[in-house]
């Protein structure tokens, strides 16, 4: 699995969203993914995390495990 | 199956920080488990680890009561904070310190 194809699975899920993503440790299952996405200004810290884990969550452990974790950082806007 | 949720459900009652992790307080087994550690060192609170190599069935029994997929999972006066990467932001915008300090009271 490639940046690209990470970030492509959560601005697909996430409608209006803009996603960085970077290899944190060179292996290709640990990801760096910071998610820009105006609706986060209305939800808390957890919720906007776990929007984007489930984005990811068939990729994950308990689906086909191509992703081993994701750091991830969420803000409203571009700041 | 069942005690061994109400043995992680006690667990997550009786202590203010827990932290599900892959490894231990000493020698955690994952960057972010050992980022946790860290972060909850240097808040400088008491703290508990489990282990969820301890025994296999934690991680299911652990994600059949959060419903999060990862681990690391924390949890602050009994409630479930999130995964590391989260405690780690809360923690840089000085948001966690206080979310401890208000569960030990």
């Amino acid at each position: 699995m490639e940046n690209q194809d990470i970030a492509k699975i959560i601005t697909d899920a996430i409608d209006g969203a803009s996603c960085e993503v970077t290899d944190l440790t060179g292996t290709a299952d640990h990801w760096g993914v910071k998610v820009v996405w105006s609706g986060f200004a209305e939800l808390p810290l957890i919720q906007q995390h776990k929007k984007v884990l489930e984005a990811v969550r068939p990729y994950m452990t308990d689906g086909t495990n191509e992703i081993h974790a994701v750091q991830i950082s969420t803000f409203s806007e571009n700041d | 199956m069942t005690d061994l949720k109400q043995q992680l459900e006690q667990a997550i009652a009786d202590n203010h920080v827990l932290v599900f992790a892959k490894g231990n307080k000493m020698f955690p087994r994952c960057g972010f488990s050992k980022a946790v550690v860290e972060v909850f060192t240097e808040v400088g609170c008491e703290f508990e680890v489990i282990d969820i190599f301890e025994h296999q069935d934690i991680k299911p029994t652990l994600i059949s009561i959060t419903d999060w997929p990862t681990t690391p999972q924390i949890f602050i006066g009994g409630e479930f904070v999130g995964g590391g990467d989260l405690v780690r932001e809360l923690h840089a915008r000085g948001e966690l310190a206080p979310m401890v300090a208000a569960a030990t009271e």
